[in-house]
């Protein structure tokens, strides 16, 4: 229906929000080979002198931070954390929140009763507060993570995507669907369901924002796994150690990653939201 | 009671029975998870090897920690509704008295940054949803995407070295000064102290919470502009001002839907202004004692949290059903 | 000199010319009717008179004077201060014209505060009792009101400065017979009494005859027939207004069967040239389909945009007849 509509990007700002996705995409695939010094590695000037907390300049591009590591270096491998949770997870929300949705309201009834309580519930739950308790309680690392932002964020797309198959269920494709004996399951994913794709990676796109900022936030309070480098734990050693009104480069380059990338993120979720409710183009 | 009052209670009961259901899923849930998951109350002291063994077997017995699940849970149970939040671990005071002072300073940041947001989003989403000028719609459009997009602690941090460490007119985080001494006539008015600590993380939170209502408030003004009563206003000769509060009158519905779901989102935002500001309330208690694995505390500040978001949310849907005259005589 | 004039106007959205040139008057005190079936620009008339054209309307030509004043150059203050106290509007009767969330007391002091000083209290309630409304329903807010109710209630809203000219849209669309005969006989009476000229757009002839003392007809946004109602009905001068005649029971014919004009209005993006009539007119001749065609007056005041307007008389006699009718163009 729309598929091709969706790589062919109408608005102007569409294609530039399209083009820093890309951008920060290959960066964080291209990271390894990138990187100038090993982010983990303490760095020194001279013999015996920490390299800490150095000014951008000469050896270190965006300087060092308080433990005299290469900042440049975090940024780079740093995206890969911040980018593939956010992608990871944005892919599980919409995963359970689609199935969930096409299930509650296709089968109506006391199915759609007992899964419409359950996404209740999950509204009724704060997000970010909730998450800290669970992620904190787990052991720390990504996976944990990636499960603690995708078990509650799916409640949107549930309610979204239900509405949607409520209304498409009653269509005249689908009844002749069912008169020619398609089963439950085919017509649910082989007919209903490419209608509802618009909408579906529209909230895609959303979930990525939304996971990008979760999984900051998380690392930023220090829940992070602290085997890796994230964009969010680069500002958690920055804010514990006393740096952030020290050191400018330190606070600034990790803050402006997770903002550019979220507004590429909205910015592409802009257009695909023109497509999937033509009237707001007016 | 007349057909539309027995309606209007009805449905005040269903709402009502609603929310004490998702409160208690909640209760369960939480419980649960501090159950399932790894260490338990004494774990902590185990761990800094300050008691032997027997010890520990004492104080489990003490804590009741080795009762069947299902009456353990039943006596949390009984306990919350009386009010009894259990001694915090590491404190060793009831819970409840470290969470009221608590409560009170995240209300204090909360309530007005979440007012100052939905106005000022009301007013600025009104304004940029009905005049069509292609610069003003640029600027909104570039604003909210970029206020939507900020990490709210990040906005925190910006905010503290911008306007504290920078330009030094604000402190730098806290909720008072310690040995505060007024020496101007301004600063002997009560309250002065408090208030200075409370500019920054209001202002940090403000520019957090104001992108979506002023976005929801432009797109529903957008739609009022189209809409029949809007022309005949114009058409009878009220001014552009009149015609203009008439349409934000109308769009201004879903702004006040959204509020409920606005302070859940709040409350995420809060607990990371909380720490960026050192500002005591729940949301740093939480995070801190979770930290220390002080669990009743963190326990019971997240509940509180919940607990606010369902009243709210019950208030929110009761105001819209008055605000509506359409609804309310549904 | 006339209390409306229109000259020359001409309307167009996007690639569309919705209303071509047309002109037409109204003195104090009469009332005209305007009928055309929907796309025909009758809407876009009375939309463009009263300055109310969605975002993407625009006025190319002409000029719409009240009192030989153009309203369209007029400043926003000044049409503003106009608007209602000159020139007052009844909406369509399936619009949700009315405020939803205040009450109609506050939307007639909103109206009040807008021209005139001073309460609208009582005026409110003197016109609601005046449409036979009572005044307890002033209280009340526009979804508790029922249609023929909503209707009477813009009435009322529309007397509130004793305008002398009213606009009325379609006012008994989508009510049924007994609340459009309402509505009607409450017009009628308005009018009556305030000496007030009235411009009434509808699609039904049978209320526009009954109502008003002269009829426009709008063809493809061009008006094609103007003239005293008893004229145009009795004795139709353009082959279009015949076949609407003939589409319309007579009760004074009451054997004889309706019949339908075949075909569709032209698409007005772009205009036709010549008449836009020919392709689906009965009469037409070679220069119907070459040659643009202008207004004539017929001896009995009437103007008519037809080529063979002068043989009007006996292409009605032809018209009466259904072989006509069935080969078109």
């Amino acid at each position: 229906m729309t598929e091709r509509g969706l790589l062919r990007f109408g608005t102007p700002s569409g294609r530039i929000g399209l083009a820093m996705f890309a951008a920060f995409c290959l960066v964080a695939l291209a990271a390894p080979w990138l990187l100038p010094y090993d982010p983990l590695a303490i760095n020194y000037v001279g013999e015996r002198q920490l390299a800490r907390l150095r000014p951008p300049g000469g050896a270190f591009l965006l300087g060092t931070n308080y433990y005299g590591r290469d900042i440049l270096s975090q940024i780079l491998i740093g995206s890969r954390v911040s980018i593939g949770v956010g992608l990871l997870s944005a892919l599980i929300i919409v995963f359970i929140g689609t199935n969930v949705g096409l299930v509650a309201g296709y089968y109506r009834g006391r199915i759609d009763a007992l899964l419409m309580r359950l996404t209740d519930i999950a509204f009724g739950i704060p997000f970010f507060p909730f998450a800290v308790l669970l992620v904190a309680l787990l052991k720390p690392s990504i996976w944990n993570i990636i499960i603690t932002i995708s078990c509650l964020l799916w409640r949107s797309v549930a309610r979204v995507t239900r509405a949607q198959v409520l209304s498409l269920r009653e269509r005249a494709f689908v009844r002749a669907a069912r008169v020619a004996g398609a089963s439950d399951l085919r017509i649910m994913y082989v007919h209903i369901f490419p209608n509802i794709l618009p909408m579906v990676l529209l909230y895609v796109a959303i979930g990525i924002a939304y996971a990008v900022l979760s999984e900051a936030s998380l690392s930023f309070l220090g829940f992070g796994d602290p085997q890796v480098v994230s964009w969010g734990s680069m500002l958690y050693d920055a804010y514990t150690t006393g740096s952030i009104s020290r050191a400018w480069w330190w606070t600034l380059p990790p803050g402006l990653c997770i903002t550019l990338f979220v507004i590429s993120v909205f910015l592409i979720a802009r257009d695909w939201e023109l497509i999937a409710n033509p009237r707001l183009a007016t | 009671m007349s057909a539309e009052a027995g309606r209007g209670a009805h449905r005040l009961a269903a709402r009502l029975a609603q929310s004490l259901l998702t409160i208690w899923v909640l209760v369960t849930l939480i419980w649960l998870m501090f159950r399932l998951l790894p260490g338990d109350p004494t774990t902590a002291l185990l761990g800094t090897g300050q008691l032997p063994p027997d010890a520990i077997q004492r104080l489990r017995k003490a804590w009741a920690l080795d009762d069947p699940w299902l009456v353990q849970y039943l006596r949390y149970l009984a306990n919350l509704v009386v009010g009894d939040l259990g001694l915090s671990f590491v404190f060793r005071e009831p819970v409840m008295k470290i969470i009221a002072p608590a409560l009170v300073n995240t209300l204090l940041l909360m309530v007005p940054a979440v007012t100052i947001s939905v106005m000022l989003g009301v007013v600025l989403g009104a304004r940029l949803g009905w005049r069509r000028g292609a610069l003003s719609e640029v600027a909104g459009n570039i604003i909210v995407l970029v206020l939507r997009s900020l990490p709210a602690f990040w906005i925190g941090i910006i905010v503290l070295v911008i306007f504290s460490y920078t330009l030094g007119w604000f402190p730098i985080g806290g909720i008072r000064t310690p040995a505060f001494f007024p020496e101007t006539w301004i600063e002997e008015i009560p309250g002065y102290d408090v208030a200075r600590h409370l500019v920054l993380p209001v202002l940090a939170a403000v520019l957090y919470f104001v992108a979506d209502p002023l976005m929801i408030m432009r797109t529903a003004m957008l739609e009022a502009r189209t809409e029949d009563f809007v022309a005949y206003a114009q058409a009878r000769g009220l001014s552009d001002g009149d015609v203009m509060r008439i349409a934000r009158a109308n769009a201004m519905l879903p702004v006040v839907t959204y509020v409920g779901i606005m302070v859940s989102f709040a409350f995420g935002g809060q607990v990371l202004l909380e720490v960026v500001f050192s500002w005591p309330g729940m949301g740093r208690l939480m995070v801190n004692s979770v930290l220390q694995r002080d669990y009743p505390v963190a326990q019971a500040a997240f509940l509180l949290m919940a607990v606010l978001v369902v009243g709210v949310n019950l208030a929110v849907d009761l105001a819209y059903a008055r605000l509506d005259p359409r609804i309310r005589d549904d | 000199m006339s209390l409306l004039a229109i000259e020359d106007l001409s309307v167009r959205y996007g690639r569309t010319e919705a209303l071509r040139a047309v002109s037409l008057a109204l003195d104090a005190g009469t009332s005209l009717g305007l009928v055309g079936e929907s796309g025909s620009g009758k809407t876009t008339l009375a939309l463009a008179l009263l300055g109310l054209l969605p975002k993407a309307g625009r006025v190319t030509r002409g000029r719409v004077l009240i009192d030989g004043v153009d309203l369209l150059t007029l400043a926003p203050e000044a049409l503003r201060r106009r608007r209602w106290v000159d020139l007052a509007y009844v909406p369509q009767g399936a619009m949700n014209a009315l405020d939803p969330v205040s009450d109609l007391r506050h939307q007639f002091e909103a109206t009040q505060r807008a021209h005139r000083d001073g309460n609208a209290k009582a005026r409110a309630a003197e016109l609601f009792a005046r449409v036979g409304l009572d005044e307890s329903w002033l209280r009340r807010f526009p979804h508790e009101f029922s249609g023929g109710m909503r209707q009477r209630a813009t009435i009322a809203l529309a007397m509130l400065f004793e305008p002398r000219l009213l606009v009325a849209d379609e006012p008994t669309t989508g009510l049924d017979v007994l609340v459009q005969r309402q509505v009607l006989d409450l017009l009628r009476e308005a009018r009556r009494e305030r000496r007030m000229a009235m411009l009434f757009v509808s699609h039904d002839i049978a209320i526009v005859a009954e109502l008003c003392e002269r009829m426009a007809v709008l063809y493809a946004g061009e008006l094609v027939e103007i003239g005293a109602t008893a004229d145009v009905l009795d004795s139709p001068a353009h082959p279009y207004t015949m076949g609407l005649r003939r589409a319309v029971p007579d009760i004074r014919f009451p054997d004889r069967t309706t019949l339908s004009i075949d075909g569709a209005p032209p698409s007005l993006a772009p205009p036709p040239k010549a008449c836009a009539f020919a392709p689906r007119c009965p009469f037409a001749q070679p220069r119907c389909h070459a040659e643009p065609v202008s207004a004539r007056v017929l001896p009995d005041g009437r103007h008519v945009a037809c080529h063979r307007a002068s043989e009007a008389a006996a292409l009605w006699v032809e018209a009466q007849a259904p072989e006509t009718w069935r080969r078109a163009g």
